[in-house]
């Protein structure tokens, strides 16, 4: 079967509403001016061939989110303050405390969440961006799956800021025992952040606009 | 498939490009409980949903009476030696505040109470428009930012924080779970079938036709 490419024919897709729109004017489309740029009969968004300058703003958030990394793991993410002497925790000391108490489960789950999921997601954007610039043979579909996966696992990392909101508030006693965030944790937020942001400014499209030559 | 197929300015309404791979694909009618797909990418194209407006909007109101419960009483309460800690999802966020967390109370704002709730508005009044047969042309810009605030709305995972914080303070003290837990896990439960039962797809479809019945009322009435 004979696969084409829509934009091949002429034809975008609108990213908001997903209905057919033929391309009236490529160069109205990849204007960044949105006054003079082609809208949707359906929902009058502006219609992008690909989103634009996917890959430079793609590279912009992960580079941010490598770097902000580096505190996130470093600082302490809270600290326990106990009869006036305090003990910061960083993100890994806090689960391997949980470890050391035996709670296996839940020290795997905030593994997962804050340290294996964030790398997941920037490695995973890195190879999908190398991928798209280098045009390396790399199977399309499984990069799509990956971006999807990227996609999906991304808010869970919020995890740990959502702990640490109800844990300042539950241990509140003044003087006997307190907890309170750390710097850590407002650097580990902004990963988080803008690792979102670069999923969603990546186009997976691009990844298929390489190999459409080979499908048909 | 040869070229001249899609050169008719008609056909956009019957063939679809896939959006994560932009496979140009004829559009089928699928029947209840199918799931169109993209046949190289395997992406979800359309899903049909039975009753879709009906059910997202009597989810979203139901969820909506348990908004407020859920965000102002106790979550979990901490009693250790006689003192006690709250935790409410909004005091949460003025605790970090008070810290001087400014950046992180305002992510947990916006993620666990501020966007939920644009989230749960924005499904009723798209449904009750929709529901309604009129169209207003803010209803548009409703599905724009309803689809804007699904990727910010993330309650379920301030379960998993509740979890986690469950486990890690159950030794600590004695730890009592509140009456707004229940109402919180209502509220999600309700938010997620209201999520499920939405579908964007058909919102686009039906306001389009409302768009062009009430253009012609207009042209009718002059």
């Amino acid at each position: 079967m004979a696969y084409q490419q829509a934009l091949s024919q002429g034809f975008t897709s609108c990213d908001e509403c997903h209905r057919l729109v033929q391309v009236a004017d490529v160069a109205k489309v990849t204007k960044l001016n949105k006054g003079q740029c082609q809208r949707c009969p359906c929902c009058h968004s502006v219609v992008r061939v690909r989103k634009p300058k996917s890959l430079s703003r793609t590279w912009a958030w992960l580079l941010t989110g490598l770097i902000l990394l580096i505190p996130a793991n470093m600082l302490p993410v809270m600290e326990v303050l106990y009869l006036g002497s305090g003990s910061p925790d960083t993100i890994m000391s806090g689960v391997l405390h949980l470890v050391e108490e035996g709670m296996y489960p839940i020290a795997l789950v905030v593994f997962i969440a804050s340290v294996f999921v964030p790398v997941v997601k920037l490695v995973g954007l890195m190879v999908l961006l190398v991928v798209v610039q280098w045009k390396l043979p790399i199977s399309a579909r499984q990069c799509t799956y990956l971006y999807r996966m990227i996609e999906f696992i991304g808010r869970w990392s919020m995890l740990d800021l959502f702990m640490i909101s109800i844990l300042v508030t539950l241990v509140d006693l003044g003087s006997i025992a307190s907890i309170t965030a750390g710097a850590g944790a407002t650097a580990f937020a902004s990963v988080v952040v803008a690792t979102m942001f670069a999923a969603k400014t990546f186009d997976p499209r691009l990844i298929w606009d390489l190999r459409a030559s080979i499908y048909e | 498939m040869k070229a001249s197929i899609y050169n008719t300015t008609t056909d956009t309404e019957h063939w679809a490009a896939c959006h994560d791979c932009d496979l140009l694909l004829p559009i089928h009618d699928i029947t209840e409980s199918q799931v169109a797909r993209c046949p190289r990418c395997n992406a979800v194209l359309y899903r049909h949903k039975k009753n879709s407006i009906s059910k997202t909007l009597a989810f979203s109101l139901s969820a909506l009476l348990f908004y407020i419960p859920a965000n102002t009483l106790p979550i979990l309460t901490l009693d250790i030696y006689g003192n006690t800690g709250r935790n409410t999802m909004l005091n949460g966020v003025y605790r970090l505040w008070e810290q001087g967390f400014w950046w992180m109370a305002f992510l947990v704002a916006v993620c666990s109470i501020l966007m939920p709730l644009f989230e749960l508005v924005l499904l009723l009044t798209i449904s009750i428009s929709i529901k309604r047969q009129r169209y207003t042309p803010v209803l548009p810009f409703t599905i724009k930012l309803q689809h804007l605030t699904s990727s910010w709305a993330m309650l379920e995972v301030y379960l998993l924080g509740i979890i986690v914080a469950i486990v890690k303070m159950s030794d600590l003290g004695n730890l009592v779970l509140g009456q707004a837990l229940v109402c919180y896990l209502v509220l999600l439960a309700f938010t997620l079938c209201a999520l499920q039962s939405y579908d964007r797809h058909y919102a686009w479809q039906a306001t389009e036709f409302l768009r062009d019945k009430s253009q012609r009322n207009v042209n009718y009435e002059k």
